[in-house]
C-alpha cells in the first residue's frame, strides 16, 4: 500500500514533469505575446522592453528553467494581462467550475446508472429498448447545440430558469459558491444538464454492458436460485462486480468536465475555468495558460490514484503492490 | 428411508421456442425422491438432465418453459406457485449445487457476506449471527479454521475448498430436497472423492433428498441409490442402481455401459455407441434411441411406455433387454 503510494506519486512526478516540457515548448510556438499586450503604435524601444520585461528575450531553455525554478516554490508565473499570480487567477475561478463538474457528475451518475440498470434488467421491454436510443442522441448531439436549445427552451420560451452566470453566491471559507442559494441552484441547473447529458449516456451504456455481462453468470443463477430477492440480487450481487468499469469513467469524466467545460462555461457565460483558458488563449497570455494546464495535468494525476485505490475496495482481486508492471 | 416421498415430479414437460422450432428438453419426466435418497440422473450433453433440475427448481429461463406436468413437494405444488411464492421454497426447502465452484459464488463478496445473503433471504438474521452459522456449517462440510476463512473471499479459497463453501451454503437453510447438477466434474479426482464422501455422509445424516445430476457413471455407481439414464430429454430407465448397473434393461443404458473404458482390455478398440444423439428440436418419431439402437424393429416407430422392467424398476422400450425380448 505504502509502497504503491510511493511507486504512483513517483510516476505522478515524471508525468508532471514530462507534461510541463511538453505544455511549455507548445504554448512557445504560437504567436507573440507582446504584439497583442502592447499598443500597435508603440516604438521599437517600447516593445524591447516590454519583451524583455516579460523575460521573452531569453532562450526557450532559459524561460523554462526560470518557470521550473519558479513553480517548485509555488509560483505558476504571473499573468501578462492582469498582473496577478496565475495560480491565484486560475484558484479564484475554480471553484465555479468544480461546482459545476460536481453537479454534473452526479447528476449523470444518479440518472445514468439506473437507467442504464433498467435498460440492462429489462432489456425485451418497449422502455429499456426507448432508454438505449435515447442514449444515442446524448452520444451524438453536440454539446453546443444542446446549450442553445436548453437557453431557448427553458431560457426564452418557458421563460423557468436563468441562463446567464452563476447568480446569487454565498461565501464560505472565503469561498464563492452558486449551490447553496436558491438562486444559485438555478442558474446551476441548465448548464450542468448541459455538461451531463452526454456523460448520462455514456453510464446508460456502460451500466447496460456491465449488467449484460454480468447477469448470465453463474454467482447469479446461484443467487436466484437460492431465493434471494431479485431487488437485493441487482443492489447487491450486480452492482458491485460493475463498479470497476463504472469507477473508471467516472475518475476520467470528472476530470474531463472540470478541464474542459469551456464550451458549456462559455454558452451560459459561466464564469470558471473554461472560459479563464479560452480568454488566456485569445490574448496569449501564456503564464495562465501553462499554469491552467498544470493544474489539469496535477488533477488527473491526482483522480487515477484515487480511482486505483477504489478499484482495491471495490474487488478483492486487485492487489495494490509497488512492483513494477 | 421413509416411504412418502418428499419430492414427485409427473410427466414433467418443458420446451425451449426457438426460432428454429420447438425444442423438448425435458419430455415427460417421472420419478419421485425419498428422505435420505440420492437419485442420480446420468446422460450425454444435451439429454435434458440440467434442466430437469432448472425445471423442479422454477429456474428455465425464457424461451425455455414448462408447459406440463407437476412438481409436488411434501404436498406443495410446485409448478403451480407463483415467481415470490416459489422464490420463498428456493434456497430454504429446495436448493442447488452447481457444477463450476469457481464462478458460483460471488468474486467481490466475501464468504460470510454470501452465507448472509442466504439466510437473510428466508428469515431476518444479523451478521453476527450469520457468521456463527456460517462457521458451523463450513466445519461440518470438513472446512479446517472456518472462522479465518469467513473474511476469506472466493478466489482465496481452493477449487475443493470452494465447493465445500457452496455446498454448506446451498445446505444453511436446511432445505429437504437438493438437486446438485454435476457438483464434483471440474474438479480433481481426489478432491472429487473426498466431495462425494462427504456428500454422501450428510444426505444420511439429516436425511435430505438429493437428485445428482452426472454424466458419470462410475460416480452414480459409488454415490447414489436409484438412478434415473436419460436420452433426449426422456428418462429412458429408472431403477436401484446396482440393478441397472449389472443388468441394464433399455438398449441405451448397455451402450452407456459398454462405452465405460474401464473393464476394455488394454489397446483394444472402445465400444461407442453408433450415431448421434438426435437434435431435441428433431427427435425421431417412437422410441427417440431408436435411430442408433441395434434392436429397433418396425413396433419402435410408436413410442414405448414408461413400464416396469421388475421390481422398482422402469425402462421405455418395447423390447427391454434380457427380460424376454424379441432376441432372447
Amino acid at each position: 500500500m505504502i509502497a504503491f503510494l510511493i511507486q504512483r506519486l513517483l510516476q505522478g512526478a515524471a508525468v508532471v514533469a514530462a507534461m510541463s516540457l511538453i505544455v511549455f515548448i507548445g504554448v512557445y510556438a504560437i504567436g507573440d505575446p507582446v504584439e497583442i499586450l502592447i499598443n500597435p503604435d508603440a516604438d521599437q524601444a517600447t516593445r524591447e522592453a516590454v519583451t524583455q520585461m516579460l523575460g521573452l528575450d531569453q532562450p526557450l531553455w532559459v524561460q523554462y528553467w526560470r518557470f521550473v525554478q519558479a513553480a517548485l516554490q509555488g509560483d505558476l508565473g504571473t499573468s501578462f494581462v492582469f498582473n496577478i499570480p496565475a495560480g491565484e487567477l486560475i484558484l479564484e475561478r475554480m471553484p465555479a467550475t468544480l461546482e459545476l463538474a460536481v453537479t454534473a457528475t452526479l447528476m449523470a451518475i444518479l440518472i445514468g446508472i439506473p437507467l442504464g440498470l433498467i435498460a440492462g434488467l429489462d432489456q425485451e421491454r418497449w422502455y429499456a429498448k426507448s432508454i438505449l436510443a435515447g442514449s444515442i442522441l446524448g452520444f451524438s448531439l453536440p454539446t453546443f447545440w444542446v446549450g442553445l436549445i436548453l437557453i431557448l427552451t427553458f431560457g426564452v420560451w418557458l421563460n423557468w430558469l436563468p441562463v446567464f452566470g452563476r447568480g446569487e453566491t454565498v461565501s464560505v471559507f472565503g469561498i464563492e459558491w452558486s449551490f447553496l442559494t436558491l438562486d444559485g441552484l438555478a442558474h446551476l441547473v441548465l448548464p450542468a444538464t448541459n455538461l451531463a447529458l452526454f456523460k448520462i449516456a455514456l453510464f446508460i451504456r456502460l451500466t447496460r454492458a456491465g449488467v449484460r455481462e454480468v447477469l448470465p453468470q453463474d454467482f447469479i443463477r446461484y443467487a436466484n436460485a437460492m431465493g434471494i430477492h431479485p431487488a437485493r440480487v441487482v443492489s447487491r450481487h450486480v452492482l458491485k462486480n460493475i463498479m470497476i468499469p463504472l469507477v473508471t469513467v467516472i475518475g476520467i469524466e470528472f476530470g474531463s468536465v472540470v478541464a474542459f467545460a469551456v464550451v458549456t462555461e462559455s454558452i451560459f457565460n459561466w464564469p470558471g475555468m473554461g472560459k479563464l483558458i479560452i480568454e488566456s488563449i485569445n490574448r496569449l497570455d501564456r503564464p495562465v495558460i501553462v499554469a491552467y494546464l498544470m493544474v489539469i495535468v496535477v488533477m488527473f494525476v491526482i483522480i487515477n490514484v484515487v480511482v486505483d485505490l477504489l478499484y482495491a475496495v471495490l474487488d478483492p482481486r486487485v492487489r495494490l503492490g509497488g512492483s513494477n508492471r | 428411508m421413509s416411504a412418502v416421498p418428499v419430492l414427485d415430479v409427473s410427466s414433467l414437460t418443458t420446451v425451449f421456442e426457438l426460432k428454429a422450432g420447438a425444442a423438448r428438453s425435458v419430455n415427460d419426466v417421472s420419478f419421485s425422491l425419498r428422505r435420505g435418497e440420492i437419485l442420480g440422473i446420468v446422460g450425454e450433453s444435451g439429454s435434458g438432465k440440467s434442466v430437469t433440475g432448472l425445471s423442479i427448481m422454477g429456474l428455465v429461463a425464457p424461451p425455455g418453459r414448462v408447459v406440463s406436468g407437476e412438481v409436488r413437494m411434501n404436498g406443495t405444488v410446485l409448478t403451480g406457485l407463483d415467481e415470490a411464492q416459489l422464490r420463498k421454497k428456493r434456497g430454504r426447502d429446495i436448493a442447488m449445487i452447481f457444477q463450476d465452484p469457481m464462478t458460483t459464488l460471488n468474486p467481490v463478496l466475501t464468504i460470510a457476506r454470501q452465507f448472509y445473503e442466504v439466510l437473510r433471504a428466508h428469515r431476518p438474521v444479523t451478521m453476527r449471527e450469520a457468521r456463527e452459522i456460517a462457521a458451523a456449517a463450513m466445519a461440518e462440510v470438513g472446512i479446517s479454521a472456518p472462522r479465518e476463512r469467513l473474511d476469506a473471499y472466493p478466489h482465496q479459497l481452493s477449487g475443493g475448498m470452494r465447493q465445500r463453501v457452496c455446498i454448506a451454503i446451498s445446505l444453511v437453510n436446511e432445505p429437504s430436497v437438493i438437486i446438485a447438477d454435476e457438483p464434483t466434474t471440474a474438479l480433481d479426482v481426489t478432491i472429487q472423492a473426498q466431495i462425494l464422501a462427504m456428500i454422501q455422509r450428510i444426505v444420511r445424516e439429516r436425511q435430505v433428498a438429493m437428485i445428482f445430476i452426472t454424466h458419470d457413471l462410475s460416480v452414480v455407481a459409488g454415490l447414489c441409490d436409484r438412478v434415473g439414464v436419460m436420452y433426449g430429454g426422456r428418462i429412458v430407465e429408472l431403477g436401484p442402481v446396482d440393478e441397472i448397473l449389472a443388468d441394464p434393461a433399455h438398449p441405451y443404458t448397455v451402450g452407456l455401459l459398454a462405452s465405460i473404458p474401464g473393464d476394455a482390455p488394454a489397446r483394444s478398440r472402445l465400444f461407442q455407441i453408433p450415431g448421434t444423439q438426435p437434435s431435441p428440436l428433431d427427435l425421431p418419431s417412437g422410441c427417440s434411441f431408436r435411430t442408433r439402437c441395434t434392436k429397433a424393429a418396425a413396433l419402435c416407430e410408436t413410442a414405448p411406455p414408461f413400464a416396469p422392467v421388475a421390481d422398482g424398476r422402469q425402462a421405455r422400450c418395447h423390447f427391454p433387454q434380457n427380460r424376454g425380448g424379441h432376441d432372447a
